[in-house]
């Protein structure tokens, strides 16, 4: 797996948003987006996942031109900011409804990705009644639980207790071993500096 | 079917205001469709106030609701599907479905109110005048969604709500100036009153067309819209 970003600029409302980027990412390592809010590093994601449509420049998926030969890349994890689920139904529902778009994970991914995340204990308990933390959590595990080849997460310890945050980690480090290309978004120095195979510092939309 | 906290409220606002205007009637029957979407011509000011506030209820169901969608739920379904018409199709099916449970739900209080106070009259055009109101509800919600994905979902609200009253206004003045009733066409959302309907002699097949005309447009739009769409 390998993403090509070549002389990507994104322009919103005459603001560059994303500068004349170029980078490779490769499978099997995790990399690290770090840098101030505003910085860019969330719209690097949103362009790598095909939500946002480039101003100039291009990204290549294995070989294929997103928004050219591809709409989005072919198996991918994501959370970008508010990945709202279905508040009226738990975990496992919630799951197995997105499940049932690729139909590629069994009940046993679904459940096993509600313990990696540690959301086990939750049971049946409604979204809607879950704390920042849970849905983080869940969150999570929907970007996880199909084993996708690329994952992007954006602040994905965002609300965790020091237990889950370390939970999460282990997640990602036995993704990373398994050949999934990862790209981390966060301020947090000190999940980038354990976590990443590879720093990214970006500020100004630039990659510095 | 759920029903939310504030929707309460607009209930019970609604069911004060249905008794307000079944009592005041010196009708000895209710004809559903009269009593429910019967505005007509030189109605009194409640009348209309009622007829606003039930389009509001409607309106405000939806505000925020696409936008939320898309950038929420609407990514899972996004990024696994791959297809952007995929999201599109579900924006306009969840609100065809808000469209159709609300007015289910204003009708139902309506029937009761009219339960309570005198005897309650059906006939088969009813079901022609329910259609065209839900349909029309449903066309002003798919430009909400529109909108709200081209702005933001307290200026779509707000336009769409104020350009809703004022193609009621601009409609009454056509009829109050004697220009021809196909005029109407053009102040589509009018066709969903029966009052209005039945004043204009407008021709039923004519109208449904025109609404379920718009809606195709609607649709074609939004899926425009969401094909070119930057999910930030």
């Amino acid at each position: 797996m390998k993403i090509e970003i070549k002389d990507y600029t994104k322009v919103i409302k005459g603001k560059t948003i994303l500068d004349n980027i170029n980078y490779t990412f490769e499978g099997g390592r995790i990399y690290g987006l770090q840098g101030r809010n505003g910085s860019g590093k969330t719209m690097l994601l949103r362009a790598v996942s095909g939500l946002m449509f480039a101003t100039s420049g291009h990204i290549i998926v294995d070989g294929r031109e997103l928004h050219k030969d591809i709409e989005f890349p072919e198996n991918l994890g994501l959370i970008i900011e508010s990945t709202e689920l279905l508040p009226q139904f738990d975990a496992y529902t919630n799951l197995k409804l997105i499940a049932g778009i690729k139909k590629v994970a069994t009940d046993d991914d679904i459940r096993k990705a509600i313990d990696d995340v540690g959301l086990d204990e939750a049971g049946d308990k409604k979204v809607k009644e879950y704390s920042l933390g849970m849905r983080q959590k869940l969150a999570i595990a929907q970007a996880v639980f199909e084993k996708p080849e690329i994952l992007l997460l954006d602040e994905p310890t965002n609300g965790l207790d020091e237990a889950s945050v370390e939970k999460i980690r282990k997640l990602l480090k036995e993704l990373s071993e398994s050949g999934t290309l990862i790209i981390v978004a966060s301020h947090s120095k000190e999940d980038m500096e354990f976590l990443s195979d590879e720093l990214i510092k970006m500020d100004n939309g630039r990659i510095v | 079917m759920r029903i939310k906290n504030d929707q309460i409220i607009y209930m019970a606002v609604l069911v004060i205001v249905e008794l307000y205007v079944a009592l005041s009637q010196p009708w000895s029957v209710a004809d559903v469709s009269d009593g429910f979407f019967g505005l007509g011509y030189g109605d009194n000011i409640f009348f209309i106030m009622k007829t606003v506030f039930v389009a509001g209820i409607i309106i405000f169901s939806g505000y925020g609701q696409s936008s939320r969608y898309v950038k929420g739920y609407g990514v899972c379904q996004l990024t696994r599907t791959k297809k952007r018409g995929y999201v599109a199709g579900n924006v306009m099916l969840r609100q065809l479905i808000r469209a159709v449970k609300m007015s289910a739900v204003i009708l139902t209080v309506h029937i009761i109110v009219s339960l309570l106070v005198k005897k309650v009259k059906f006939s088969a055009m009813d079901i022609f005048y329910t259609g065209m109101f839900v349909f029309v509800m449903y066309s002003i919600l798919l430009w909400q969604s529109i909108l709200e994905l081209k702005m933001d979902e307290r200026r779509s609200t707000i336009i769409v709500l104020c350009a809703f009253v004022f193609m009621l206004y601009l409609d009454g003045e056509r009829a109050f100036n004697g220009i021809s009733s196909k005029c109407m066409l053009a102040l589509y959302v009018n066709m969903g009153f029966k009052g209005r309907m039945q004043e204009a002699v407008l021709e039923k097949p004519l109208a449904a067309a025109v609404v379920i005309a718009v809606i195709a447009v609607q649709c074609v739009i939004l899926s425009a819209i969401m094909k070119k769409k930057d999910i930030l």
